[in-house]
């Protein structure tokens, strides 16, 4: 049991680490963890996850926030929508077969890998993972910008929220480019904003899991505070060191996810 | 909602928002702690739902704010989050009546 607790600590930590570096959040690595690693059922696994990305979320927003990285106005504007999904998910959850979510998921691994691996030739700026450089040209010191095209970004933001409760992650791996590539705001506030408002999203899918006793403490604690901590470690030694091939790295692990998930879903299904 | 997008410089707004994050962050970490390190696992559900409810909190500031500023649209959009979040807790409790 002692040797679960490390194990789940150190796997808790790589996690956060890993999502700091990549600016993705701890969500996409944990929920493959619990299920695959400790054998956690898929909806206590999605569960403990999106507390994970609350509890991360909670801890940058409060620096990006004060510091003006990240725009509340933008995120309070989708907020509604995130959440509405969130909680159309997270309400909905349980009538879908495991198999049928635990191959969704391998889907979106996939999708998470093209997105690196499309990103890994640009610049780390322009990249739509990465960690936000408040140097950056487009950064807190640049001029203000004006969002566009918001009704479109709102009903984004809604299947944002419902992918979010139904598979754990935050979602700003689809939150990011909604923001830049729709609205126009810049990467530095996209990535910020994204994650201000992935922790309302999480938050808002997390109610139904824990009210539905399908998350246990004796994991969900020692996951959160292994993640805050790979988290902010992560983020300290992000720009010290070079995101290539690490993104490379992370393909590599996510593609092997990917495919854990999808036999997992098969054995499932038959 | 004309007036969206990034203005630089500090306001109350950013304050608001930003200490409410912090102080529930650092609230429901350390009470996530003491259970775990106890292992009382009532201590870590406490921490934990403080923690989900964190984003509770930092909305209903920034509606605080946004009243205080007069920002009609962020207020009203605010507390639709809030009031959503509420349902949210709602529909969960609902849907763990009729899903087991």
């Amino acid at each position: 049991m002692e040797t679960d607790l490390l194990l789940l600590l150190l796997g808790g930590a790589a996690a956060g680490a890993f999502g700091a570096l990549l600016g993705l959040g701890g969500g996409v690595l944990i929920v493959p963890l619990l299920t695959i690693g400790f054998n956690v059922p898929l909806a206590a696994a999605v569960g403990t996850s999106l507390i994970s990305v609350v509890a991360t979320s909670a801890g940058a927003a409060a620096l990006n926030v004060r510091a003006r990285r990240a725009d509340v106005r933008l995120g309070i504007a989708l907020a509604p929508g995130t959440v509405l999904g969130a909680a159309a998910g997270g309400a909905i959850a349980w009538i879908f077969p495991e198999y049928l979510l635990t191959g969704a998921f391998a889907a979106l691994m996939v999708y998470i890998g093209v997105v690196l691996l499309r990103s890994a030739g640009r610049s780390p700026g322009a990249s739509d993972g990465a960690p936000i450089d408040p140097s950056a040209p487009d950064g807190p010191g640049a001029p203000a910008y004006r969002a566009h095209r918001l009704p479109l970004a709102m009903g984004g933001s809604l299947g944002v929220g419902m992918l979010s409760s139904l598979l754990g992650v935050g979602g700003g791996i689809v939150q990011v480019p909604l923001m830049r590539l729709v609205m126009g705001a810049p990467m530095a506030v996209a990535a910020a904003t994204s994650n201000y408002l992935i922790g309302i999203t999480a938050a808002a899918g997390a109610y139904a899991y824990l009210l539905r006793g399908e998350v246990d403490p004796g994991v969900a604690g020692p996951m959160v505070l292994s993640v805050t901590i790979g988290a902010v470690s992560g983020a300290w030694v992000a720009p010290r060191i070079k995101a290539g091939w690490l993104t490379l790295l992370f393909v590599v692990v996510i593609g092997w996810i990917a495919l854990q998930m999808a036999l997992r879903a098969l054995e499932l299904a038959t | 909602m004309t007036n969206l997008g990034h203005r630089p410089g500090a306001d109350e707004l950013s304050r608001w928002v930003g200490g409410t994050l912090a102080v529930g962050a650092v609230a429901s970490f350390a009470t996530v702690a003491v259970g775990v390190v106890l292992d009382l696992g009532s201590i870590t559900a406490a921490g934990l739902l403080l923690l989900v409810l964190t984003p509770m909190g930092h909305l209903l500031a920034a509606l605080a704010a946004f009243v205080r500023r007069r920002e009609v649209w962020y207020a009203l959009a605010a507390a639709t989050a809030v009031a959503l979040l509420l349902g949210a807790m709602a529909l969960a409790a609902f849907s763990a009546t009729i899903g087991g």
